[in-house]
């Protein structure tokens, strides 16, 4: 692999590193939020239910406030008391409570809070909290939530402010916690036409994003106002939630976020926050909280799901139609999904030029830990769906899969599953591109060496990104002719500060040390949705080139009084203005903005993207554009214990412009390690409600050894494209259906349900009369 | 300040009125003695009582080495290890790997150079394993590097160009 | 504040035998302290006193004495790992060693931490079983030696009397000419414990009958499983594919195989009789010394 030590934007002088602040990283010397210390900080740790539904009969604290050293500890039913704090939150629904007021809905649900003066007797606090529990019958999968012989939820849901483009379908007496409909076309005419049709049901698990730092932030009241530090994706989410919570303006509410060791969906919305912010008001003083792994694991996960897919092809190979039927599973508490539902719902529409599409899409609540945004944000459920039907398709009808998917795949200009036009369709380009570096032979299924066999396997997915959505941005151009960005953008990994600076700081054609960029300040740095769905590089690089760009044309017309020449004729050029072509007659930033007077030039921008569904059909614009991304796997089964090695694996992603390549390479690779663990092992298991590997050794994430030693990636640039694609997770969903494929290639065994461990690949060879039959085999 | 536990003979290390013992670290070349109970790892003292924040918890089971301290010499997870037990031996944390004036060893610079992180919570804890592996076996091939550093988790996945940055750093060792 | 816990670092393994005795279960010997700051910090332990034995002298010994291979107590895995005269007399228990964890929990845990954890997913107790291993023990009452077969009672509970520490681990070294493996199969991630660990010790006499037939099953069940009856069988016999096959379907049938995230009852019946078979061929296939 090509490493990029730097990169030179074409036309600028820039030098870009992968990331700005490198040196302090590689020092150890980044500062997350946890690094904060504030004088006289206390320490917060939460007493979590031990069951997965239960009606809290009573709790008594006093012992735990006997404790010396205790400085407070907040029950559920103190904050129902107070009329000064609207206890609720979630962004959707405000269907959370900031500790379990009247039943505890799943393990791990927090009830009560300590503040002490530092964890060892916070901790021992907990054991001094006599909580009493009358034990309900708990909703622990996705039948008994259907079933609704208990319900998760009695009440129906509070609504708050919330997003522009949420469908809210609830029902009420069940544990449907949202329905979303997409009716494309007319789905018994689709049906009709087609020769052949193919239902199945696909499962993928609920797994957690294993950010290596987890959730933690500090907080306390500064003149009245809420102060905090927080490891969030989402400051101006939190911000709203708690100005919410304690019934002030949201001025009175001030979050900075540092840079994040880590994401992945995790710390979109408030977490830690309102506890922590409670904690911090009844004592008057700073506290800190910071949970373990154990409890990050039971925070937040991926939405588990069910979904049954109905596709109707020809006979030449024609899809016609698909109805799908999806379960997502969102746990205790809907946190967003029930937006991810749409999102995922119609994602299970596909790359393809499918006429007559359906897609019921629901959440569903049980008691098992909420599930929100995660890394591929429903679409990777989808995915595992759809493109593993797509070779179950090819095998029944004895297609090549390749040729199958080439004959369905959208085309510039034909309608994506929300009706809107596909434009800059690259899906063809990027699954040729995967099936020449795979090496895909329509010929040769599976290889087998002795009692090793080895196939490969190929998948295409669409994605959206948020839409509509607003990001906006500040910029001052000081009078040094130094440039700074005020952004909400946060800084978690993948280079987001980097790149900004990147995109403002080259429309002025500056070097990379002329420009600076602020972490997220709610107090200083404008509005920004969040640092969410592949959306920073193209939203808020949007909003920030649109507000440099600005402070260009003032540059322009200062220097056209300067220079006395027409605005069109000049030109930026190293830090100045010239006039086009003649470096003599110039003058720089610096100089501009002295002679103006202006201190500094000043300019803010807004991007908001524009779209939305109809409620009824699901058409409309469901993404400002599509992502698109492709995989390819080897993979090497050994058919004595079912153990699946992925020997080479490919990822093809299309980024339209590419801002920053080691960021783009790195996020691709990482979506490899994301993708690869969820398609071999990565699940959360219960039972009876109680999760059984919640710590890291006991589930499993993805080492440098499981990494294949092949990897090749194709990050796709249209060099006359301004248009940025967001790749952070696009190439996560095609690994799990390229690894199934390339498993069934190699051994006819099909699993279903994610992950694809060896005891199921084993249990399928079992079933299967004589595996070695399959396909074509050459000896070693 | 409390009476002598004496058990059988063998008397225990004396705690203070707030149950916390003396000990005394060699951290990066520099002796340091500080009040611990004595249940606190060492990932907890390097963090609370001395500052050094390049150490950090992601998994607190020893799994994901985000918290690898060197001790003389030797990669250990800093949150298994009792911190009063580290006594005795050389403890090296990210923040004693730069040089005198803030140079950085050229493990970090190969680092920086191919970007071998994202969010870089894991980067101290693989560049003190890789410092660990470059001192054992110098001439390091990239599947022995896989192996030894199996150990370390990078959930942003940057595996790729972490090996391609230790790779460069074992020809930079080599001068 | 919590109660705290009372530190003793005697310097004579008397002195903590002593402590032991007299604190009864309150205390708990460490040694490099990974598996018990572990279960500590899951709250699933609270004991009142740390007895750390790391500054007995004496401990840290890895020697080849009247055909024994002997392993102090204090010896690290990864020292286990790397030690040349490991390497030159039983390879396997170095391997097995080498394959514990991760290079930091190689560095910071003992031999005889390993022993005494008695955890069912740990790689080198298997291999000390197929040996014929001896572990030395004292206590209050002197010292004592437990075949390792007899050592591990089950899930977390030895033949350790409480006022009891391992001192060492000897190991026969085999006879030149025996083969000797350790396999330890994962199913998820390369960093996992085992599903199955098997070692298998193979000796053939000129013929190709078997001399010598060993296999001790691990992380299947609560214990390693070792069973003479059926490695008497094979003895004598060629060691052909029926032969394997039989030893590792016996194997298979007898091993009472426990069911968790990394494989069913099922699976691991199944990979007994996988991994049986494999530790078997590549033992007799090792390189004979």
């Amino acid at each position: 692999m090509d490493s990029h030590p730097s990169f030179a934007p074409s036309g600028t002088q820039m030098q870009v590193p992968g990331m700005l602040d490198a040196n302090l990283r590689v020092r150890g010397r980044v500062q997350y939020a946890m690094d904060a210390k504030m004088p006289g900080m206390l320490h917060a740790k939460l007493l979590r239910s031990p069951h997965a539904h239960a009606r809290l009969v009573s709790i008594d604290a006093s012992r735990a406030r006997a404790l010396p050293g205790v400085i407070a500890v907040i029950t559920g039913p103190d904050l129902a008391d107070r009329d000064d704090i609207y206890p609720y939150y979630g962004p959707i629904f405000r269907d959370q409570s900031v500790l379990v007021m009247d039943k505890a809905r799943f393990v791990g649900d927090p009830v009560a809070a300590v503040a002490a003066i530092d964890l060892d007797t916070a901790q021992a606090a907990l054991d001094l909290i006599d909580v009493e529990w009358e034990e309900l019958e708990p909703v622990l999968s996705l039948d008994d939530a259907l079933a609704a012989s208990s319900i998760v939820h009695d009440e129906p849901p509070r609504l708050g402010q919330t997003f522009a483009d949420i469908i809210v379908r609830t029902e009420a007496n069940s544990n449907i916690c949202n329905h979303f409909k997409l009716r494309k076309g007319d789905i018994e005419d689709g049906f009709a036409k087609a020769d052949h049709i193919f239902e199945d049901v696909f499962t993928s698990p609920p797994v957690q994003h294993v950010p290596m730092e987890t959730h933690n932030c500090v907080a306390w009241w500064e003149n009245g106002v809420l102060r905090l530090i927080s490891a969030t994706q989402m400051p101006f989410s939190v911000r709203a939630q708690l100005a919410e919570i304690f019934k002030v303006p949201q001025t009175r509410v001030r979050i900075t976020v540092p840079t994040l060791g880590g994401g992945y969906g995790a710390k979109t919305y408030a977490k830690v926050e309102p506890v922590t912010a409670v904690l911090a008001q009844v004592t008057g003083r700073p506290v800190r909280l910071h949970l373990t792994r154990e409890e990050e694991f039971v925070t937040i996960t991926k939405h588990g799901m069910q979904i049954r897919m109905k596709t109707g092809v020809t006979r030449d190979g024609k899809i016609v139609a698909r109805h799908s039927t999806c379960y997502f599973n969102t746990g205790a508490y809907a946190d967003i999904g029930p937006r991810l539902i749409k999102n995922g719902g119609f994602g299970t529409g596909g790359p393809h030029k499918i006429d007559n599409v359906w897609v019921d899409s629901y959440a569903v609540y049980t008691n098992l830990a909420p599930a929100g945004a995660f890394r591929g944000y429903g679409v990777s459920q989808a995915a595992w769906a759809y493109e593993s039907q797509m070779d179950m398709i090819a095998d029944r009808l004895g297609w090549d899969p390749y040729e199958f998917r080439m004959k369905n795949l959208l085309n510039e200009g034909e309608p994506v599953m929300t009706g809107e036009p596909m434009y800059d369709a690259h899906f063809k380009d990027l699954l040729a591109t995967a099936a020449e570096r795979i090496g895909w032979d329509a010929n040769v299924k599976a290889v087998r060496h002795g009692n090793k066999v080895r196939g490969k396997g190929l998948s295409v997915i669409i994605k959206a990104s948020v839409t509509p959505s607003t990001s906006s941005a500040s910029v001052k151009l000081n009078e040094d002719g130094s440039l700074q960005i005020l952004s909400s953008a946060v800084e978690m990994g993948q280079g987001a500060e980097t790149t900004l600076s990147v995109l403002g700081g080259e429309v002025l054609d500056l070097r990379l040390d002329q420009v600076s960029i602020t972490h997220p300040d709610t107090d200083f740095t404008p509005y920004d949705q969040g640092t969410s769905s592949s959306r920073n590089t193209y939203s808020m690089g949007t909003a920030v080139k649109m507000a440099v760009e600005d402070i260009k044309q003032q540059l322009f017309k200062l220097a056209s009084d300067e220079l006395e020449v027409a605005i069109g004729d000049l030109e930026v050029f190293k830090g100045r203005v010239q006039v086009k072509g003649v470096p003599e007659r110039s003058v720089g930033y610096g100089d501009l903005v002295r002679k103006a007077r202006a201190g500094n030039l000043l300019a803010t921008a807004v991007y908001a993207s524009n779209g939305g569904l109809d409620p009824e059909t699901g058409q409309g614009i469901g993404s400002v554009h599509w992502h698109q991304a492709a995989g390819a796997a080897e993979v090497e089964v050994d058919l004595d214990t079912g153990r699946i090695e992925v020997l080479k694996y490919h990822a093809g992603v299309y980024a339209g412009r590419i801002a920053n390549p080691a960021q783009a390479e790195l996020q691709t690779e990482g979506n490899i390690a994301f993708g690869l663990g969820q398609a071999l092992y990565e699940e959360m298991i219960y039972d009876g409600g109680q999760l059984q590997n919640g710590n890291l050794g006991d589930y499993m994430i993805v080492s440098i050894e499981d990494m294949p030693k092949q990897i090749s990636l194709d990050v796709l640039e249209r060099h006359e494209s301004h248009d940025i694609h967001g790749i952070g997770e696009t190439s996560l969903p095609p690994c799990m259906p390229a690894v199934g494929n390339a498993v069934f290639r190699a051994t006819g065994v099909r699993i279903l349900d994610l992950p694809i461990t060896p005891e199921k690949v084993l249990r399928g060879l079992r079933a299967i009369a004589r595996p070695q039959a399959h396909g074509q085999e050459i000896d070693a | 300040m409390t009476a002598e536990d004496t058990v059988a003979g063998v008397t225990a290390r004396a705690v203070d009125g707030d149950g916390r013992i003396s000990i005394t670290l060699q951290v990066n070349g520099r002796e340091q003695r500080i009040q611990v109970r004595p249940h606190h790892t060492l990932l907890e003292v390097l963090r609370n009582e001395l500052g050094l924040t390049g150490p950090r918890e992601g998994c607190g089971v020893g799994m994901c080495g985000a918290c690898t301290v060197l001790v003389d010499g030797r990669p250990v997870s800093g949150c298994l290890l009792p911190a009063a037990l580290a006594e005795g031996h050389e403890l090296t944390t990210i923040e004693g790997l730069e040089g005198p004036n803030g140079e950085l060893h050229p493990i970090q610079q190969a680092f920086v150079d191919h970007t071998g992180f994202q969010c870089s919570y894991c980067t101290p804890g693989f560049i003190l394993t890789s410092k660990a592996l470059l001192a054992e076996q110098p001439d390091a091939s990239r599947d022995e590097a896989r192996a030894y550093l199996a150990g370390n988790l990078c959930r942003c996945g940057s595996y790729v160009k972490i090996l391609d940055s230790v790779m460069d750093a074992k020809e930079r060792l080599k001068g | 504040m919590p109660e705290p816990l009372r530190l003793f670092q005697p310097t004579s393994i008397e002195e903590a035998v002593a402590v032991l005795a007299e604190l009864g279960d309150d205390a708990k010997v460490v040694a490099g302290a990974t598996a018990l700051t572990l279960l500590y910090r899951q709250r699933l332990i609270a004991p009142g006193a740390l007895v750390s034995i790391g500054r007995i002298p004496g401990l840290k010994t890895i020697e080849v004495v009247d055909g024994e291979l002997r392993l102090g107590a204090l010896v690290s895995h990864r020292e286990v790992e790397l030690s040349p005269v490991v390497r030159g007399s039983i390879p396997v228990v170095a391997d097995a060693f080498g394959k514990v964890a991760n290079v930091r929990v190689r560095n910071a845990a003992t031999v005889g931490g390993v022993m005494a954890e008695s955890d069912y997913a740990s790689d080198p107790p298997a291999v000390f079983v197929a040996l014929d291993a001896v572990v030395d023990v004292q206590g209050s009452n002197g010292k004592r030696s437990i075949p390792a077969s007899e050592f591990f009672v089950a899930f977390y509970e030895t033949a350790l009397e409480h006022d009891e520490i391992v001192i060492g681990v000897r190991v026969p070294v085999p006879p030149a000419g025996t083969g000797a493996v350790y396999h330890k199969f994962v199913t998820r991630s390369s960093e996992d414990r085992p599903c199955v660990g098997v070692a298998g010790v193979v000796r053939l006499h000129a013929d190709g009958t078997v001399a010598d037939l060993r296999v001790a099953v691990g992380a299947a069940a609560e214990t390693p499983q070792r069973f003479r009856d059926t490695e008497a069988l094979a003895i004598g016999k060629p060691l052909d594919a029926d032969l394997i096959a039989q030893v590792a379907d016996a194997y298979a049938d007898q091993v009472d195989t426990l069911d968790d995230m990394r494989g069913s009852a099922w699976y691991r019946t199944e990979m007994v009789r996988v991994w049986v078979r494999r530790a078997i061929e590549s033992a007799a296939a090792a390189p004979a010394r």
